[in-house]
């Protein structure tokens, strides 16, 4: 295994808990990290890149601990945040080869030649005289993941890549990520964004609420969901009453009343009839109904 | 620890590019060097005031001293920019998840901001030193770039971004860093300044640091300690930082090492900050050991000394002295106490036809005698004596905070002080650092009897170092072979210096006086502007000679006169008790090397100033080229001629007006190394006989120094000398700037009795003749007091005081002058009278002088002006004289008075006149009942009159206002304001002014206008009703002399509301509880009484109150007068 969480838990200094007892194990390859915001997927990327310290528990990456030896762990990690948009004021190419540079690449002759390698790869080489802070959205999380890639880490941790991006550009951003994912690379996918998933990911595991709800691969995710989401149709009077009881997950107006889908463990009634589905189906079964169990 | 130097220098790379991209650091940048281009033209490439050029490391500490304020302040902002920049942006976040370790980030960062401001610095530099090529050429001190960089921005930059980076990571907010910074910054630079010896000084704009050409920079291991103090702190907070900042760091021991080494960095900068105190402390400590040591022996072993032989062997930095000398013992003397600087080691001493035992304590050399000496027969002592000057023993009668005072030059460069020079290459003995045995103690401040100085018969033997040029008083003969020199004055003298350097001699003889200048190293590209007019020199010479004896009716007493180069740092401090200033010594002035901080003496410049170039048009552009030089010529020489100046100073964020005395005044020279009057009852007396009948400096009393500082120095000191004793006034160092004036005071107050018989300017010509009787010579002034004795019939011994007790002062009320105009056969006659009316216990004197337009006007050129009148307690007397012309004013002068002011000059216009058929014989006469300036059925409350007047309460301040309100209220004996016309007044505050009302003080309380809500109130109890006038005392010429020009816009004013406001000053007069409005223009108000109006009152109190509503920039509450119709 790559990764090695056991019994994580993180506090915040107001008591509440972000990260409550995870136990995870994962492997190489483009692992997919699900879950709603606030789920504590965040606390967890920032914990496992070594921007924060647990309050209990183990990682282990790639066989270092990441509470002793922070040192080794970073020399195997590249982390692309979030929020990858204020940048200081240094052209594409400075920005990137400071990180290459700050990553241990000392040789300037060779990081030149890797960076202009990176940015040939992501699409930034015309734009490589460029201040950072001037680049498009997409551009930039472009130059995110090639800060994030330009060492070769064993370990690659993207938060919420696909955020604000345009469908053309998070195709092409997935493809980049797959493209890594090859080479020996475990990729840790945070998002809220379920189609960044079942796009790329065979492993995931799912989050809510500081604990894992799921941990398996998507398409168990939709295996444990299967006879648990509904189609019907209602009446607006009948509507309200079932929006009450249920997770309402889609609503088509239908003549004078309308057409649901809903996901519930056993039939709402009203002539409801079983449906196939989705991950997004699954998704909402997990947040809302499996986590209220 | 693993620090990698190629990650600190590749985050350092890349921070640097972010610092020199923001527009913060380009902004300063471009200021910087603009500002360095800037200056550089003004003080290098321009002609003006490169006087203080000549010294060349002057412009390189300027110009980092200017950079380095700069500096320090834009790093505050950068160093705490890019922490800010770190919190927020999640960019930077990738960089933390990278191997590198906390310490090679940060520091990589610590360094980009430093390097950027060396580079900088460098820079500024650069141009500084292209300009000085340009214009000085290639001799400049090249070195002195390298060393101002490491002891003014190195150090500095250090220290900031050290701790602004740490206040940034502990606060994590960078609005309350920075104005905590700013602030820090703001009050080291002005408010801190020398305290505990400019330890709080990390910019190093306070501490000395002017390096002199001839002796490099004083006390150079003390600045780099304390340069050091900030460099170590520095670094101390930069490495603390590394714990401090907020990233996880790369493993868990890893800050471990740089915790201690920031412990051990700050305890470094701690340690040097605690030494360089501790340095200052042990300096002062030594200090008080010896004054201790000299009030232990100041009563033991009093000798004058007759002659003294000193040969002097310079021993590359050491000196070995052999003092013969020829002492006469005073009284009972089993011991005898000499003083020496107790840096030499005294190896033997030796008596001749004595057995004698010495003890050498500290400064003190306490010889004992087998048997008690014969009283004033000489005996002769020989005393060995060898080793380095120890300046501490140098001015023990000036106190701490005035010895680390700082000297400014071009009113920003500090210049450290020096009193002694004893190097390999250079050697400056003046008297003040004891080179040589003197009887007696140094200093003491239970006794001032340690001021006693006698004239005493030098002769100076000097060996110097090879190839240097020894310089003393007296004709010099030199061996065969020039190493040895001989230095026999003609005269017996107060005292002799010795200086040993590369002198080069020029020199002139004109009427058979030798004048010279020591030049170390030479100035000749100076001097050669002078090289065409060489020949009138002579010219020059002779008639500023004749100027000065014409003006201090003696001869110069000497057959050389000597200018002696000497560093840059040397300085001397005015004496109570001298006039004479270090910087003049018998037959020699001592000039600063290249006379850098005198124009005069820069010849090139005052040539061109002459010449009235571009940049000054103040030039006669007519003068021709002899001319000019003429002038040039006659500015240097005329250095000695002035006695001073006057110069602003703020203390406490109190601008006062001082005299400033020009140290080179020449009077010392034929006065001070020329005669002495001794008295072992009054040490004072030769100061006072100096004072009374030398030239002493006065450049004049101004009134409107007076006005600005609230009270003049006279008055100051009177004030004090009613309180305290006149011993106390002497020694405080809190007082020293007014002990002159307490002097000045006391001896015409002594000698008032004599100037009543025989007048002023005859007492003094009799007593100048009487001490001039004996050249060289020492005279008690017993003698004189015998002989003013037979002569006025005035008996001065009785007058001699207690020390120690305050002094008696009188009090007069002061009559309105009268003017009687007389027709008689011949001519018309003009009767002035005065009168005085003595209200306190004390008898006392006042000195009255009559004005004239002009000299000729009185009528009679020979009789005397002025004349002393002594006024007994409670006693009225009356002046009466006669004169052809009207007196144009009265000046008055209350001597030893509590009165304010203390001299009034009352103006023609004011007077009384009449015209009168009768005269009254002109004499002094005293007269029954008083002075009354009141008629009958008037009553006047002033507001002196504590019980019929009363103020408003002040508007509540702000708790900062009114603690340094407190604070600068601490320990002033003066209650006394300035005031000014640009000051805000916002509560009501005490001054005096001769044209304000007064019995004996003529105060008032002014405000500044405001809502009307302040007011001033007179209750006047009426015992009888009737209709009455009611006055006010105006004084409009308190604040139309310097409004004349607003004097339109002042009738038209308007307040803050857009109202228009008037120059009324508003009044509510009335009894009971019911009052009219009156209000009054005070611009065409008359000086003096104006009537507010007629009113019938009731027998009870009338109340008149004045609010502070008014369109004029003061209100003035003085005095209100009620007249019975």
């Amino acid at each position: 295994m790559s990764i090695t969480i056991k019994g994580l838990s993180h506090y915040y200094p107001n008591g509440k808990k972000a990260l409550n007892d995870i136990n995870l194990e994962i492997p190489s390859g483009m692992f997919g990290l699900l879950g709603p915001n606030g789920a504590g997927k965040s606390t967890l990327m920032r914990i496992l890149v070594t921007l924060m310290e647990p309050t209990e528990g183990q990682v282990d990456i790639c066989g270092y601990d990441i509470r002793t030896q922070r040192k080794e762990v970073r020399r195997i990690l590249g982390y692309l945040p979030q929020d990858f948009r204020f940048f200081a004021k240094y052209k594409v190419r400075e920005f990137l080869e400071y990180s290459a540079a700050l990553s241990g690449m000392t040789n300037s002759a060779a990081r030149g030649k890797a960076v202009d390698e990176m940015l040939e790869q992501v699409g930034l080489y015309e734009a490589r005289d460029r201040y950072a802070q001037n680049l498009s959205g997409g551009m930039k999380r472009r130059l995110g993941i090639a800060q994030a890639l330009i060492h070769q880490p064993k370990i690659l941790v993207v938060d919420e890549p696909t955020t604000g991006l345009d469908p053309e550009e998070r195709i092409r951003f997935r493809n980049l990520l797959s493209e890594a994912s090859t080479k020996d690379t475990t990729i840790i996918l945070s998002t809220h964004i379920v189609g960044d998933i079942s796009s790329s990911c065979t492993e995931m595991a799912m989050l809510n609420q500081g604990q894992v709800m799921f941990r398996g691969s998507p398409a168990g995710m939709l295996k444990e969901t299967e006879g648990k989401v509904w189609r019907l149709k209602v009446t607006n009077d009948q509507y309200a009453e079932i929006n009450q009881r249920y997770a309402v997950i889609s609503t088509i107006p239908d003549g004078l009343g309308w057409d649901l889908q809903v996901v519930s463990k056993e039939s709402p009634g009203y002539g409801a009839v079983s449906y196939p589905p989705n991950l997004e189906h699954a998704y909402v079964y997990f947040t809302e109904i499996k986590d209220k169990e | 620890m693993g620090l990698g130097i190629t990650n600190i220098r590749i985050v350092s790379k890349y921070e640097t590019k972010l610092l020199v991209r923001g527009w913060f650091f380009k902004v300063f940048a471009f200021l910087a060097l603009f500002a360095a281009i800037i200056l550089g033209s003004i003080y290098i490439l321009s002609q003006f005031p490169e006087s203080q050029m000549v010294n060349r490391s002057v412009i390189p500490y300027m110009f980092m001293l200017v950079m380095n304020v700069g500096q320090a302040v834009v790093s505050v902002f950068l160093a705490s920019e890019y922490l800010k920049r770190d919190k927020q942006l999640d960019t930077s976040e990738v960089f933390y998840t990278r191997p590198l370790s906390n310490a090679e980030y940060l520091l990589g960062k610590m360094w980009a901001t430093l390097k950027v401001f060396f580079i900088l610095d460098a820079a500024v530099a650069m141009i500084a030193l292209i300009m000085s090529l340009i214009k000085y050429g290639v001799d400049l001190d090249y070195l002195s770039y390298i060393w101002y960089f490491l002891l003014l921005s190195v150090p500095t930059l250090v220290f900031i971004v050290g701790l602004s980076t740490t206040l940034m990571l502990i606060l994590n907010n960078q609005a309350i860093t920075m104005v905590l910074l700013l602030a820090y910054i703001g009050v080291t630079l002005f408010y801190i300044d020398d305290l505990y010896y400019y330890l709080f000084d990390y910019i190093g704009f306070n501490i000395p640091m002017l390096k002199s050409v001839v002796t490099g920079f004083s006390g150079l291991p003390r600045l780099i300690n304390h340069r050091l103090c900030y460099l170590l702190l520095g670094i101390g907070l930069i490495l603390t930082d590394i714990s401090l900042f907020h990233r996880l760091a790369n493993s868990r021991y890893s800050l471990l090492p740089w915790r201690i080494a920031a412990v051990v960095f700050l305890a470094g900068g701690l340690y040097a900050g605690f030494r360089h105190v501790h340095l200052y402390k042990m300096d002062e400590r030594f200090r008080a050991d010896m004054v201790e040591l000299d009030n232990r022996y100041f009563s033991t072993g009093g000798a004058v000394a007759q002659s003294c032989e000193l040969t002097v062997v310079q021993n590359g930095d050491s000196l070995n002295v052999r003092a013969d000398m020829t002492v006469r013992p005073g009284q009972d003397a089993r011991q005898l106490v000499f003083t020496l600087n107790p840096g030499f080691m005294v190896r033997n001493v030796s008596a001749v036809g004595h057995q004698v035992e010495f003890e050498r304590l500290m400064h003190l050399i306490v010889l004992t005698f087998d048997k008690t000496l014969p009283e004033d027969e000489p005996v002769n002592i020989i005393m060995e004596y060898g080793g380095k000057a120890d300046e501490r023993i140098c001015y023990l009668d000036i106190s701490d905070e005035k010895l680390i005072e700082n000297v400014k030059a071009l009113s920003m460069l500090n210049v450290g002080k020096r009193y002694l020079y004893q190097n390999k290459d250079f050697t400056m003995l003046t008297p003040e650092s004891y080179w040589y045995p003197r009887p007696g103690v140094a200093y003491s401040d239970q006794s001032p009897e340690w001021q006693l100085s006698y004239f005493t018969d030098f002769v100076v033997n000097v060996t110097p170092n090879p190839g240097l040029t020894p310089i003393s008083q007296g004709l010099c003969t030199a061996n065969s072979d020039s190493t040895s020199y001989t230095f026999t004055p003609e005269t017996s003298l107060p005292s002799v210096s010795l200086f040993i350097g590369d002198y080069t001699p020029k020199s002139m003889m004109v009427d058979s006086t030798m004048y010279t200048v020591w030049e170390l190293g030479q100035w000749d590209d100076q001097f050669e502007v002078l090289d065409s007019i060489r020949d009138t020199i002579p010219v020059f010479i002779r008639d500023i000679r004749r100027f000065m004896e014409y003006q201090a009716e003696m001869s110069y007493p000497f057959k050389r006169f000597s200018i002696v180069e000497v560093p840059a740092q040397f300085t001397s401090y005015k004496r109570v008790w001298t006039s004479a200033y270090e910087q003049l010594q018998p037959e020699m002035a001592l000039v600063h090397e290249r006379g850098f901080d005198m124009r005069v003496f820069q010849f090139q410049i005052m040539k061109r100033m002459y010449s009235g170039g571009r940049f000054n048009r103040r030039g006669n552009n007519n003068m021709s080229e002899k001319e000019i030089l003429h002038n040039v010529l006659s500015a240097a020489i005329n250095f000695m001629v002035e006695a001073g100046s006057y110069g602003g100073s703020s203390r406490n964020g109190r601008w006062t007006m001082t005299q400033v005395d020009n140290p080179y005044y020449y009077h010392p020279l034929f006065y001070n190394f020329r005669y002495n009057v001794y008295s072992s009852d009054w040490p004072m007396a030769n100061r006072m006989v100096e004072s009374i009948t030398g030239n002493t400096p006065n450049i004049g009393s101004a009134m409107w120094m007076r006005r600005m500082n609230g009270l003049s120095e006279d008055e100051k000191a009177l004030i004090l000398m009613g309180k305290y004793g006149f011993d106390r006034i002497m020694s405080d160092p809190e007082w020293e700037d007014l002990a002159d004036n307490a002097l000045t005071l006391k001896t015409n107050d002594f000698f008032a009795p004599v100037s009543a018989v025989m007048g002023y300017e005859r007492m003094v010509d009799s007593i100048s003749a009487k001490t001039r009787e004996k050249e060289f010579a020492n005279v008690s002034f017993d003698s004189i007091l015998d002989w003013i004795q037979v002569y006025s019939g005035v008996d001065l011994q009785g007058r001699i005081e207690a020390w120690n007790q305050p002094a008696r002062l009188a009090c007069y009320k002061i009559g309105t002058p009268l003017m009687t105009t007389v027709t008689t056969d011949t001519a018309d006659i003009y009767q002035a009278e005065i009168a005085f009316e003595n209200i306190s216990d004390n008898p006392g004197y006042v000195s009255v002088e009559f004005v004239f337009y002009e000299t000729e006007n009185a009528g009679d050129e020979d009789k005397p002006k002025s004349m002393v009148v002594s006024v007994g307690a409670h006693e009225t007397r009356r002046i009466v004289t006669h004169w052809f012309n009207t007196p144009s004013s009265i000046n008055v002068n209350t001597m030893l008075s509590s009165n304010l002011p203390h001299q009034i000059n009352m103006d023609n216009s004011d007077w009384s006149s009449y015209t009168g058929t009768e005269l009254t014989p002109e004499g002094v006469y005293t007269v029954r009942g008083g002075v009354d300036n009141t008629a009958p059925g008037e009553i006047i409350v002033d507001n002196e009159d504590s019980r019929l007047f009363s103020l408003s309460r002040p508007l509540r301040t702000g708790y900062l206002s009114k603690w340094i309100d407190k604070a600068r209220e601490n320990k002033n004996e003066f209650i006394y304001e300035g005031f000014s016309d640009w000051r805000t007044y916002t509560q009501w505050t005490l001054i005096t002014d001769q044209n304000l009302y007064g019995d004996y003080i003529r105060s008032a309380y002014l405000i500044s206008p405001g809502d009307g809500g302040q007011y001033a109130r007179w209750s006047i109890p009426l015992t009888v009703a009737g209709v009455y006038d009611v006055y006010y005392y105006a004084s409009p010429s308190m604040y139309q002399n310097n409004n004349r020009n607003r004097r339109w816009n002042n009738n038209n004013n308007r307040n803050n509301n857009g109202r228009r406001v008037t120059n009324d000053y508003n009044f509510e007069i009335g009894q009971f509880n019911s009052s009219d409005r009156v209000s009054m223009n005070m611009w065409r108000a008359d000086e003096g009484w104006n009537l507010l109006g007629t009113f019938r009152f009731e027998a009870d109190t009338v109340n008149v109150t004045l609010n502070n509503k008014s369109g004029i920039r003061i209100i003035i509450a003085d005095a209100v007068r009620l007249v019975k119709r």
